[in-house]
């Protein structure tokens, strides 16, 4: 009896032991599954992804070349490009009625030629138009507000941006200008002190970087170890994030009565010159805020600025980090 | 008999003074100070549920009577030993035949299954978030998953069986009441078939669907979009899954295999949780399925606000609004789209307005269960803000 123990429960061990490693091999293949899905690196997804992105707009390219030869009533009447013209015009005589019926045609497809690359100038009398527009409101005091379509517009361009500050960043998401997801900021942080922040924002591989800070740094700083700081925080984003834009706002003045009562903080303009020298020396993109302050726009503490001026600064900022294209005015 | 001692009085019985004079009263007061020093836990595990607290006196809640209410249900949930003296009821009440505990019925095949809730006259709130959000979004699709006894109601007993078909009608008449623009997913049929067909579409002591439930649920939602379903491969992640049910039932009668699904080709994503940094490139959390509840191994649990990206380019982006039923539907649709945000309303706490600015042009799921459909007011209080 007891040779029999000796040997029956060895046995029993054994076979649950088996069972339970059998239990094991069940879900093996799903758990590792589970786990390669999550050893794939960020950096990877991210270069994939943007791969795919870039993907599309050759596919695009190609069907519409496919098409070219199937449609030619199509290219006789885009009256658009140059290069296409010798072809147009051959379609035209060959086979196309529509040459017969719309002799305007002709007449401007002869100018097209003549004309500079309409976009650039565009884009110049866009902006001309916008900053005029702007500045009118901002003298008359009436800033137009967003509505909910506007606003949605925006937040659309804004897609890959980021913004990284400190409260008057904060003020980004208070006056519910952009949600929070897109905003790295501590409440009075400074340069010398916001790395983990920017190391935050790099971490969610932004295409755009916007910094908006306040006059925390007048009182801590000298004006070139300002922009020395600033040159440490691009570097790091740059190493963490390549190809990554980089804009910096200027340094904001405080109200007049501030201005007036805190000589430190009156010397602001120090610092933002110095930075509006620098940017272009990084190739940063210096955002030139000074236009559109007006006492008014200013809180009662006379450093941070009320809803209506993060409007038109949404807007403005949009602007300018999408190079100006299809501005809302 | 007892011992009369001359002039009638009785001799004094030494073990019966130890038991009721010493014994008893020392039992009582190492109970009592056992209960007062032990600190007051937040959360059972077993129940799955957070526990009362010390309630609040401010206020005129004595005069009022809410201190007492509330300390009774705090000294409920905090007597020690609870845990211990909840598995002994429970084993009790089993072991006599009573099929019902904690609202939770005793069914069939080691089925748990609480009774659905049945809409009443009055709209529930999250029907008025869903007429508000028409006012925001065009394209709004309503899943309201039924529960398994509106599913599986033939394992139910017998007498529980009454009002399944008024259950459903009634939540079906309500539905009717949506404007047309809200496209309703009835993912009943669907299931019914699929469960008649041998599919275990609900997990047997979990309120949940199974990842076969979620799939039949899936290839409606496609249909109704005009979209193709994609095919994928259901794997085992682990077993002897007790869930909720068995958590307020006080036992799990037979247990379940939790499978997840996995397509022909990994998915390069990026997940963003929000309030944690950075992103990660996974749906699963590989340490639930060790833990407490393994169902939280899709996502780790709900979140306030997440987004995917997908490597899907120009394949449209998705809100959508939703409780822990989603979980499991979510594996399915990371093949469909460019990006995926879902909202938690009971953790969301951002700005609406934003919201509806931010996601405005995005095809919308509104994916409840019924029950929280006919619930919760949280949804109510984001879309409302």
């Amino acid at each position: 009896m007891k040779r029999t123990g000796y040997i029956i429960g060895p046995l029993i061990a054994c076979m649950l032991t088996a069972g339970c490693a059998k239990e094991e091999d069940r879900y093996k293949e799903a758990r590792e599954y589970m786990s390669s899905m999550e050893a794939i690196a960020v950096e990877e997804v991210v270069a994939y992804q943007r791969e795919q992105t870039a993907k599309p707009s050759q596919t695009v390219t190609q069907e519409q070349t496919a098409q070219e030869p199937d449609t030619p009533e199509q290219i006789t009447q885009e009256p658009i490009r140059p290069d296409t013209q010798p072809a147009t015009q051959e379609a035209q005589t060959d086979d196309n009625p529509v040459t017969d019926e719309d002799p305007d045609i002709e007449t401007t497809t002869e100018e097209i030629p003549t004309e500079p690359a309409p976009s650039a100038k565009t884009k110049e009398q866009v902006k001309e138009e916008a900053m005029a527009a702007w500045s009118a409101q901002v003298a008359e005091g009436n800033i137009s507000l967003l509505s909910s379509e506007e606003h949605a517009n925006l937040l659309s361009k804004l897609s890959g941006t980021v913004f990284v500050g400190d409260s008057v960043t904060q003020a980004l998401v208070t006056e519910g200008m952009v949600p929070e997801s897109m905003v790295f900021f501590k409440r009075g942080v400074l340069l010398k002190e916001i790395t983990p922040y920017v190391e935050a924002a790099a971490s969610v591989f932004p295409e755009k970087v916007v910094f908006f800070k306040g006059l925390g740094d007048v009182d801590h700083e000298d004006p070139v170890s300002y922009c020395e700081k600033y040159a440490a925080l691009v570097n790091l984003l740059r190493e963490r994030v390549p190809g990554v834009k980089i804009y910096i706002c200027a340094l904001l003045p405080p109200s007049n009565a501030v201005a007036a009562a805190r000589e430190d903080l009156a010397r602001s303009w120090m610092f933002d010159d110095q930075l509006r020298a620098w940017c272009p020396t990084a190739d940063v993109t210096y955002i030139d805020l000074h236009w559109m302050v007006s006492q008014p726009l200013y809180l009662a503490d006379g450093i941070h600025f009320n809803k209506i001026f993060y409007n038109l600064w949404l807007k403005y900022v949009t602007a300018v980090v999408t190079d100006w294209e299809d501005v809302l005015v | 008999m007892t011992d009369v001692k001359k002039g009638g009085r009785r001799k004094k019985d030494p073990a019966r003074k130890l038991i009721c004079v010493y014994l008893i009263p020392a039992v009582w007061i190492a109970f009592a100070l056992i209960n007062a020093l032990l600190p007051a836990r937040a959360y059972s595990d077993r129940e799955r549920r957070s526990l009362a607290q010390f309630p609040s006196a401010e206020n005129g809640a004595v005069l009022d009577g809410r201190f007492e209410e509330g300390f009774e249900e705090y000294a409920k949930d905090q007597v020690a030993g609870r845990d211990a003296l909840m598995s002994a009821y429970c084993a009790v009440k089993s072991a006599t035949f009573n099929r019902e505990n904690g609202g939770v019925y005793r069914c069939a095949d080691g089925y748990l299954m609480d009774m659905p809730k049945v809409p009443g006259e009055k709209l529930p709130s999250a029907y008025s978030a869903l007429l508000r959000a028409c006012d925001i979004w065009q394209d709004i699709t309503l899943l309201a998953v039924p529960a398994a006894a509106d599913v599986c109601s033939d394992l139910l007993p017998g007498y529980a069986r009454e009002g399944t078909q008024d259950r459903l009608e009634a939540f079906s008449e309500l539905t009717d009441k949506l404007p047309s623009s809200v496209n309703v997913c009835d993912v009943r049929d669907a299931l019914l078939k699929a469960y008649e067909g041998g599919t275990q579409v609900y997990y047997r002591t979990d309120h949940h669907w199974t990842s076969a439930g979620a799939y039949e649920a899936y290839k409606e939602l496609m249909k109704l979009w005009g979209m193709e379903a994609k095919e994928y491969k259901l794997l085992p992640v682990c077993g002897g899954f007790g869930g909720t049910l068995a958590a307020k039932y006080g036992t799990a009668l037979k247990t379940d295999t939790i499978d997840i699904p996995v397509p022909d080709r990994m998915p390069m994503i990026l997940v963003r949780i929000s309030g944690q940094t950075g992103y990660t490139t996974t749906i699963y959390d590989m340490d639930a399925v060790d833990g407490p509840d393994p169902y939280t191994v899709f996502m780790g649990g709900n979140y306030g606000e997440v987004t995917i990206k997908t490597s899907h380019k120009g394949a449209g982006k998705l809100l959508v609004f939703k409780d822990s039923y989603f979980n499991a539907l979510l594996p399915y649709l990371l093949d469909d789209f460019e990006e995926i945000t879902f909202i938690d309303p009971r953790f969301y706490d951002g700005d609406a307005t934003l919201l509806a600015s931010q996601y405005r042009d995005r095809k919308v799921l509104v994916c409840y269960s019924r029950n929280t459909f006919l619930e919760d007011n949280s949804f109510t209080l984001v879309i409302e803000q």
